[in-house]
């Protein structure tokens, strides 16, 4: 496993050379706002373009029926993946985060209303959502290819902020006063436990994966 | 003899081709062709072996176990050369040689470089900018420097200059020079086969015909060009397949030293592989 992880980093390098633009355009881009949102989705971007473009680069090589040559079974080639899409993730947040840390420590007076725990908070929250979401495009890629993967993704995530925008304009204002307290004591363990969801989610995610890897031929 | 690679009755099936009934053993120490014209099912024959694709019926066993007992020890030992290379196309050999060191328990660099340097490939170019044949010797560079047993070769000499045909044949033959190795190739250029090979199947329309050695085949089957009235009279189990011309009827015969004693006046030529081939493709029954 550790072989094809070093293999998709070889394939990415030029990627990883042209994201090293998007950290400097998400600082311009802050200063110009007042604002540190750009930065927060810095995981976003790295974290799913990185794991789609593997998949691409292996498809357009034809690599997976090289691999079945490998000493290495086919739950490899799909925990390989997963690795690397946590890899590019906490990698992007932890970089979002020092980078966010360190604009505030030296100009803070240019954004006077961030707060460092709220900033730091919110790239966790975009991390963990794009847990979620390679949750469920890894599968759809590892089935339908990177090509048709990517169209359903778009689909879904259609789909899911159309229904998310319906609820909330519709029963948001129908929801009991007692719900938003909760929400508001709960809200120093909603990230941990949103964390743990989004890591048991991955979890079965990976499980299907390797059933649909086990199925596919070459 | 020990074989290192067999077969039993495997069947696949894909509704408009099939893949029926292969039975096939390949001892330690051999190296056998696999002949067939294309379609024929040689590489669906090789994908089966390696696990590529799943069988409907039947058992493979390579080094005595199957790749659902052991996978990653008996892929350690078998080297692949497939006719289309499957390389990242952004890495260069370097990179491969750092990633297949990682994958591979007894991969050797020096070796891997050895070869690189006897096939003239560069080790900092880009897979992208090899031709054919760079990539086909880069695959058969790679499948040498792991310690392999066992080598599967689909068409890995086809689209090659003839110079770089025979330094692959030669590799093969120093390779078969320790007997606990073995190869099987696939080709339909049935002279590289006649070359090297011990052993001969040969596969049409996904059934295999034919499997046997190769220097028995080439010593016993002869083309027999005789006229319709003499074909009438010979037994239908003497004969493969005949093909009628404007003249005679040339007839693909399984032991033509006893047509011969039979017919003295027999005109009677040897047949080789490719004329085997393509009676069995082209041929009537």
């Amino acid at each position: 496993m550790k072989g094809l992880i070093l293999k998709d980093i070889y394939n990415l390098a030029t990627l990883f050379r042209i994201y090293t633009i998007l950290p400097i355009l998400a600082i311009v881009i802050s200063y110009s706002q007042h604002s540190l949102g750009m930065l927060q989705f810095l995981p976003a971007f790295i974290g799913m373009f990185a794991t789609i473009s593997a998949f691409a680069y292996d498809e357009q090589s034809n690599f997976d029926s090289f691999a079945m040559t490998l000493p290495i079974n086919r739950k490899d080639m799909v925990i390989s993946k997963y690795v690397l899409a946590l890899v590019c993730i906490f990698a992007s947040m932890l970089l979002s985060m020092v980078l966010g840390a360190l604009i505030l420590m030296f100009s803070q007076e240019h954004f006077q209303t961030v707060e460092l725990s709220g900033f730091l908070a919110e790239c966790c929250g975009v991390a963990i959502a794009m847990l979620f979401l390679n949750a469920i495009m890894l599968p759809m890629i590892i089935k339908y290819g990177s090509m048709k993967a990517r169209v359903l993704i778009i689909i879904c995530f259609m789909l899911l902020g159309f229904l998310g925008s319906f609820v909330i304009s519709h029963i948001g204002g129908i929801l009991p006063q007692n719900f938003f307290i909760f929400l508001h004591d709960f809200k120093d363990w909603l990230l941990p436990v949103s964390f743990l969801g989004a890591l048991f989610i991955l979890l079965i995610s990976a499980l299907s994966s390797m059933h649909l890897m086990k199925q596919k031929e070459f | 003899m020990e074989h290192i690679l067999s077969m039993q009755h495997v069947t696949k099936n894909y509704g408009r081709f099939c893949l029926q009934d292969i039975t096939l053993a390949l001892p330690k120490g051999c190296i056998m062709g696999l002949i067939g014209e294309n379609g024929a099912g040689k590489t669906t024959l090789l994908k089966a072996i390696l696990g590529m694709i799943h069988v409907d019926e039947g058992q493979v066993e390579i080094f005595h176990s199957s790749l659902s007992e052991d996978e990653r020890n008996i892929k350690e030992k078998i080297g692949t050369v497939f006719s289309e290379a499957s390389f990242p196309e952004n890495m260069t050999p370097q990179q491969m040689d750092k990633v297949l060191s990682s994958i591979y328990q007894q991969w050797d660099t020096t070796a891997f470089h050895n070869y690189l340097k006897e096939f003239r490939l560069p080790l900092d170019k880009s897979n992208k900018q090899f031709s054919r044949g760079m990539k086909m010797k880069l695959q058969i560079a790679i499948a040498l420097s792991h310690q392999a047993q066992l080598l599967l070769l689909d068409e890995a000499t086809s689209g090659l200059d003839p110079v770089a045909r025979e330094e692959i044949l030669d590799i093969l033959l120093d390779f078969i020079q320790d007997e606990e190795h073995a190869v099987l190739i696939s080709s339909h250029i049935t002279s590289d086969i006649e070359k090297c090979c011990d052993y001969v199947t040969f596969l049409h329309e996904g059934k295999m015909l034919l499997s046997t050695e190769k220097d028995a085949l080439l010593d016993t089957y002869g083309i027999w060009h005789c006229t319709k009235e003499e074909l009438m009279k010979l037994d239908h189990h003497d004969y493969l397949a005949y093909r009628v011309n404007a003249f005679a009827v040339d007839v693909l015969v399984k032991d033509r030293q006893r047509v011969m004693l039979q017919h003295p006046n027999a005109v009677m030529d040897p047949a080789s592989l490719e004329d085997i081939l393509v009676f069995m493709v082209k041929g009537e029954k």
